[in-house]
């Protein structure tokens, strides 16, 4: 069963994913990672290992890696976690084929997901910045809302400030969508996200 | 003018037609519609197909099998002449393309199967072209009644794709009394019911499946390919550990490749029978590896990069035991 964690650059799918994964009993990380060009390599790596390689606190780590999955398991079922970047979207018709390509991807991995966690930077809500809320967010709660039970709208950074006031916008915004407020740094809200899984697939 | 479906969206988007978050509030209107719901769905199994050419590309590239690729072949031609005729409003010969493979372990069975599976997949005879991999313990229940459950259930899984029942002839293994047999019989059922979205393929050594048929006289006529797939010759098993050892980094000395030439045509056609072929190069070639570690480890010199790749006929002497 896949688990699809999309969102901008820079609202930490990436380690939502990894640290989700270490919540949910996982020790070692194995790791799937395709790059912009298609290729995928497979990595082994430790907790420690995988957030320092992948994640990082600057510039969106993830542009080279189109996708990173891994498998962990939620009571008796297997999981697949990918996370995949949706880089530049919302900001009109991208110029290269294979960025449009590497979207059509996505978009089609998103219908065919059992879970979908859209992941959006509550802090950042409003601002002008890459990895603030945009058009293509918008967009993707009306899909999810029509989606029902299996998208989760996923309000990450609420250890940041300014988070609260974000988190308000946004509840505004997703009428009749769940949404979580969840720290990937602190793991606030994970206990929440594991229980709204457990029901979905139950 | 607006896209008509889902898939269309996709392609619009894909084709600069539509900026990405138009296209995601399309999709969302289409979600949104019960009646198109399904659809997607159906849509959802098919990721980007492959044309029969790439597989077959794949299918090349694997070492020997001159026949079997021979045979793949002319099944893809049949398959598609029909269509074309088809198309001309000319009858199509139904034909079903259950196949046995026969073999010894490690010559290339179930990876030809998932390659067969694949092909017909972008030929459009099966819905998803996977394959479902089977052997007794899977099919055959422990008591009346479960045989029979557990066979639906595993055909369930494959429909679209390929079942792959290894081992196949020890269904007959324990006589009139066993459930192998209702096993079968489900299975034959089976490959009735779905004969547009399955196929069966059995597998197994070449005498065992040729007694498991002659018992069975019905399920002869119900797999009309058999491919036999022969023993590697030893150039074909150098060739096959040449490109294990590439895909791991390392390469052959020369006199590591004649000592295993060498070594290989001394066995040829006395393979132990469950230790034969390309698992067996793959064990062996495994071993080397560890044995080339200890080589390197105690040795004082700096190591070069030539040094880390290089496995020597010395690593290789004395087999995988």
């Amino acid at each position: 069963m896949d688990l699809l964690i999309l969102g901008k650059p820079n609202v930490g799918k990436t380690l939502l994913m990894i640290n989700l994964a270490a919540y949910l009993g996982l020790r070692e990380i194995q790791l799937d990672v395709e790059d912009a060009d298609g290729r995928s390599r497979s990595l082994r790596l430790g907790l420690e290992r995988a957030r320092r390689e992948l994640v990082s606190m600057r510039a969106p780590k993830t542009l080279t890696v189109q996708s990173v999955g891994l498998e962990a398991s939620l009571g008796r079922q297997k999981v697949r976690l990918v996370a995949v970047d949706t880089p530049g979207i919302g900001e009109g018709i991208p110029d290269e084929n294979h960025v449009r390509h590497q979207m059509a991807l996505t978009l089609e991995r998103l219908m065919s997901a059992a879970l979908v966690f859209h992941v959006v930077d509550a802090s950042t809500v409003g601002m002008r910045r890459v990895e603030a809320p945009g058009p293509f967010d918008w967009a993707l709660m009306e899909l999810g809302r029509n989606m029902a039970a299996a998208y989760l709208l996923v309000a990450n950074k609420m250890d940041k400030p300014g988070s609260q006031e974000g988190m308000r916008h946004l509840k505004e915004r997703a009428r009749g969508i769940t949404i979580i407020g969840v720290s990937a740094v602190t793991r606030r809200g994970f206990r929440d996200v594991k229980s709204w899984m457990m029901r979905t697939l139950a | 003018m607006t896209p008509g479906s889902p898939d269309e969206v996709l392609q619009w988007m894909e084709a600069g037609r539509l900026p990405p978050d138009a296209a995601v509030q399309m999709l969302a209107r289409f979600q949104s519609s019960a009646a198109l719901r399904e659809d997607t769905k159906r849509d959802r199994a098919e990721t980007v197909p492959e044309s029969p050419d790439e597989v077959l590309q794949d299918l090349d590239r694997l070492v020997g099998l001159g026949e079997i690729k021979r045979v793949v072949r002319d099944v893809r031609a049949f398959v598609e002449i029909q269509r074309v005729r088809e198309e001309h409003g000319l009858s199509r010969t139904q034909q079903s393309f259950h196949m046995i493979f026969t073999g010894a372990p490690g010559t290339g069975k179930t990876t030809v199967a998932r390659v067969v599976g694949r092909m017909f997949r972008s030929l459009g005879v099966l819905s998803k072209g996977h394959m479902v991999e089977a052997e007794r313990a899977d099919l055959v229940g422990e008591y009346i009644g479960h045989t029979a459950q557990k066979t639906r259930e595993l055909i369930k899984r494959a429909l679209g794709g390929v079942l792959f029942v290894d081992e196949a002839y020890s269904l007959a293994r324990g006589g009139e009394k066993d459930f192998g047999k209702e096993a079968i019989d489900t299975l034959v059922a089976a490959m009735e019911n779905y004969r547009d979205d399955l196929l069966v393929i059995l597998a197994g050594y070449p005498d065992e499946m040729s007694a498991f048929l002659a018992t069975n006289p019905g399920l002869m006529s119900r797999f009309p390919l058999r491919l036999q797939f022969r023993d590697y010759s030893a150039q074909e098993l150098v060739t096959i550990c040449r490109r294990m050892v590439r895909e791991r980094d390392y390469a052959l000395s020369l006199e590591a490749e004649s000592g295993l030439l060498m070594l290989f045509s001394d066995h040829q056609g006395y393979w132990h029978k469950n230790a034969g072929n390309a698992r067996m190069v793959r064990n062996l070639l495994e071993h080397a590896i560890r044995r080339q570690a200890v080589r390197l480890v105690n040795r004082r010199t700096p190591l070069t990069r030539h040094d880390l790749m290089t496995l020597t006929w010395s690593d290789f002497e004395g087999g995988a035991g």
